[in-house]
């Protein structure tokens, strides 16, 4: 059983931690605007996904916690345990505690876990249902049960009239708080010489379990069952589908002489039309937009993408080399369907960084609850605001962001944010705000992470890492404000005097700034003191292909990555000159820094220097430089291989290439070029 | 497999091969093979044992030159004789060694012996997992996952050790 089931597992892991997100998204919405009962019925949506998830994997306790889970929630939804900030407590230390178990799911073969905790968490959950007085809980049990509800469902004879079905409203509130979700009232008429009546019920039952959700019967189920109808009943049926669906679906059903399918209730527009409290245009628009891109995606195994973006890169290289041949060779055919070919491979890769590409909003979604803990167990009062989660990332890229992005915001909230007091203190509002943002910038994406706490004084940080011994006393002397991110970034270098499990374990900025610029990307900070302390982390798009310039240093070759690429041009000898020992390169009236990449890299043949040489002038991030090559190959599309790890510290390059000649390349990383300007 | 031999009985494959006139080998579940030497690329600022990267079918590895890592006495003369590559392998890393004469021989886990003297370099012998003892000579078996896990030290990274992996795959 385990080893059929074991396929699925790494399906149930990604499905299991969306459902996580989505309770954890709702519960802090919660804890902010309890009134908005709708979200009750989102999370419990979402428990019960995870309790049938588990149970058909087999993942006892996963379904046990989520059932009494699901019990509390029970009560939250009619009323009948009001929502305090002991509940929204327990329910998120209920989510962490089936994130944890998800997480050894995730990572060991059977789930072993602290049953003692789990126990705990249960039985304070039923514990919490417990203390509601128990006519309610009883009023519960029949609701859950198939008969209906006391309140307010008039049943008539064993025929009903439309006027006389209702739901209640918490059944209300819960249909309609999932999108795309409708409730249908179907009446489904038999065949007249039909004999077997019970065995139509439960095949229309049936099928109805697959496309959505019963919600009640009229007559009720088991009266349905013991035949006691003549040939017509009522079913009222929450669903995703289109009426019409269902519809045809019960049609199929042999003797069903014929179905109604009403629509009764729909998620964001009620029955006048009107959209529900709370909820605005834009909500609907999305809502809309939301089931749309729901029934139109599949899940695929990110290795397989990795796979195919492995593939298409080596037709690339391929075509690269094909190219060269039809060069050579000087046949026009040749040449014509290479360029179509071109043409579709181009497509092709396209498509798939497209597919690869995921809204940011995947990491951000679990900041939220980060942040909320974080202030929480400092006793700082944030306004945390995400803006731009839309904005999309290559999939590799989003990844390996994650932990620098939480490494920034635990900074933010550490250091940045001040309390409540010393905030009024200073005049102040005593609310921080913290925020995360993406946005597009030219070729790459921004993600910033901003507040408005305290700032960094750039002289005290330099001040502490001279007394750690991080740097001597003449390299404190010679530091200016913008130095301030380098001695961040000395590895060891922690603001935090004492080391504790949120921060301040000497892994800090370091790793940040490495970690951005292994992916092509670069880190800046800026600060006032008293006014807070924005990062920003600028991003490449994609990562694996890029567009570079080859260029001939000596008999090597070496690839530029074209995006920091500003110009080409012959330089003459006249036009260098000496600034404080260094060269220097006068370029349309300005001076840049000149570096000469056949001494940088300690190449065999180097230029003499008297006559006119090819520079290529490179920005990245705010510095400019000229470099000298000795030849230009040209521009390629290149598939960028990372170095392996223990190649990766030698400075200079961010990887390696294999051009269409088979020879491979490195890559220049521009910035080790710019780092000790 | 495995579990049913005892170990003292149990037959290993090794690929051994020469540097620096010394004789080493490698456990051939570390091996992924033995190459002739394409075009190596110069690797600008990189540390002096690694000769330079070259393309493996399409993937980049670099290549080493154990001599040097070892300070062997014979070190030095890496490039200029005819050689092979054999490629090692240990989790997701790869890395060439320019060998000679490699070769692979089948021989009883007893015959291989702890190190009883230390190999020189910085490492201290650490990555020497034992010598086996044979009628041709001694031959210094290697702990690929060890000596990769040294090099990925100063980056940070830990090294999968293979039996883990096969677990997980599995």
């Amino acid at each position: 059983m385990d080893m059929d089931l074991s396929q699925y597992r790494d399906l149930f892991i990604s499905e299991a931690v969306e459902q996580i997100d989505t309770i954890n998204k709702a519960l802090l919405e919660l804890e902010s605007k309890p009134e908005k009962s709708e979200l009750i019925g989102e999370i419990f949506r979402s428990v019960h996904t995870l309790k049938g998830m588990s149970a058909t994997m087999g993942y006892d306790p996963l379904t046990d916690i989520t059932h009494e889970l699901e019990n509390l929630l029970d009560q939250l939804r009619i009323g009948a345990l009001p929502i305090s900030g002991r509940v929204i407590d327990l329910l998120f230390s209920a989510v962490d505690t089936i994130g944890g178990m998800v997480e050894e799911i995730a990572r060991g073969e059977t789930v072993a876990l602290d049953w003692k905790k789990i126990e705990e968490v249960i039985s304070e959950i039923s514990g919490a249902v417990e203390e509601i007085a128990p006519d309610i809980a009883d009023k519960l049990v029949s609701a859950e049960g198939k008969a209906g509800p006391p309140d307010a469902r008039a049943v008539s004879e064993g025929r009903a009239g439309g006027e006389e079905i209702q739901l209640s409203e918490a059944e209300k509130r819960r249909y309609l708080s999932v999108p795309g979700t409708r409730v249908l009232r179907l009446t489904v008429v038999l065949d007249e010489d039909c004999v077997l009546k019970s065995v139509r019920v439960f095949m229309v039952f049936r099928k109805l379990a697959q496309l959505g959700e019963v919600i009640f019967s009229i007559p009720p189920v088991e009266e349905l069952e013991d035949e006691k109808f003549e040939r017509e009943f009522i079913v009222m049926f929450a669903t995703q589908k289109m009426p019409e669906a269902v519809q045809r679906a019960l049609l199929g059903i042999a003797e069903i002489a014929d179905v109604k399918a009403e629509k009764v209730l729909e998620a964001g527009v009620t029955q006048g039309g009107e959209p529900p409290e709370g909820m605005t245009e834009a909500d609907l628009g999305a809502v809309a937009r939301e089931s749309v891109r729901k029934s139109s995606t599949i899940r695929v195994n990110i290795d397989r993408l990795d796979r195919l973006m492995a593939l298409v890169g080596e037709v690339i290289v391929n075509r690269a080399r094909l190219e060269e041949i039809a060069a050579q060779s000087g046949i026009q055919e040749l040449k014509d369907t290479l360029d179509q070919t071109a043409r579709l491979t181009s497509e092709l890769q396209d498509e798939v960084m497209k597919m690869r590409m995921v809204p940011v909003e995947n990491v951000f979604n679990r900041f939220p609850r980060m942040v909320r803990d974080l202030a929480k167990k400092q006793g700082k009062q944030v306004r945390f605001l995400m803006e731009g989660k839309d904005i999309e990332l290559d999939r590799t890229v989003l990844d390996e962001i994650s932990d620098p992005l939480v490494h920034l915001l635990r900074n933010a909230i550490d250091h940045g944010v001040e309390t409540p007091e010393e905030r009024e203190a200073i005049g102040k509002p005593p609310v921080s705000t913290v925020r995360v943002s993406a946005f597009r910038d030219r070729n790459y994406v921004a993600i910033r992470v901003e507040d408005d706490g305290r700032g960094i004084k750039a002289s005290e940080i330099f001040d502490r890492a001279l007394a750690k011994g991080l740097i001597s006393a003449e390299q404190r002397e010679a530091l200016a404000d913008s130095d301030l991110l380098s001695v961040l970034c000395i590895p060891g270098f922690s603001t935090s005097e004492v080391a504790d499990d949120v921060s301040g374990r000497g892994v800090g900025m370091d790793a940040v700034k490495n970690k951005v610029e292994s992916l092509g990307g670069s880190v800046t900070i800026d600060t006032s003191p008293g006014l807070g302390t924005s990062a920003t982390l600028r991003l490449p798009l994609t990562l694996a292909i890029i567009r570079a310039l080859l260029v001939g240093v000596s008999d090597e070759v070496f690839a530029i990555p074209l995006r920091v690429v500003e110009e080409v041009k012959i330089a003459q000898p006249e036009d260098i000159r000496k600034v404080g020992g260094k060269e220097t390169l006068i370029s349309r009236e300005k001076v840049l820094p000149l570096i000469r990449l056949d001494e940088v890299f300690d190449c065999r043949t180097k230029l003499n220097g008297s006559e006119p040489f090819q520079v290529v002038v490179i920005e990245y991030g705010d510095k400019r430089i000229a470099v000298e090559v000795h030849n230009l190959i040209g521009q390629r599309e290149i598939v960028v291989a990372p170095l392996d790890i223990f190649l990766r510290n030698v400075e200079g390059f961010s990887g390696a290439t294999i051009l269409g000649s088979g020879r491979v390349a490195l890559v220049i990383d521009p910035a080790s070029l710019v780092v000790n300007l | 497999m495995e579990e049913g031999a005892k170990p003292d009985q149990e037959e290993v494959s090794i690929v051994t091969f020469e540097v620096g006139g010394e004789r080493f080998g490698v456990d051939v579940s570390n091996v992924e093979g033995v190459i002739e030497p394409g075009e190596i690329i110069r690797m600008p600022r990189a540390p002096d044992y690694v000769v330079g990267i070259t393309n493996l079918r399409g993937k980049v590895i670099a290549v080493i030159d154990l001599a040097k890592k070892l300070n062997l006495a014979g070190a030095g003369d890496a490039a200029k004789t005819p050689r092979k590559i054999v490629v090692v392998q240990a989790g997701d890393l790869k890395a060439g060694i320019l060998v000679e004469s490699p070769d692979v021989i089948r021989i009883s886990q007893s015959v291989i012996e702890p190190s009883p003297v230390k190999m020189p370099g910085e490492s201290g012998g650490a990555f020497v997992r034992g010598i086996a003892k044979l009628e041709s000579g001694l031959v210094v078996i290697l702990d690929i996952e060890e000596m990769f896990g040294r090099w990925a030290e100063g980056v940070g990274v830990e090294v999968v050790r293979q039996e883990d992996n096969k677990e997980q795959e599995a």
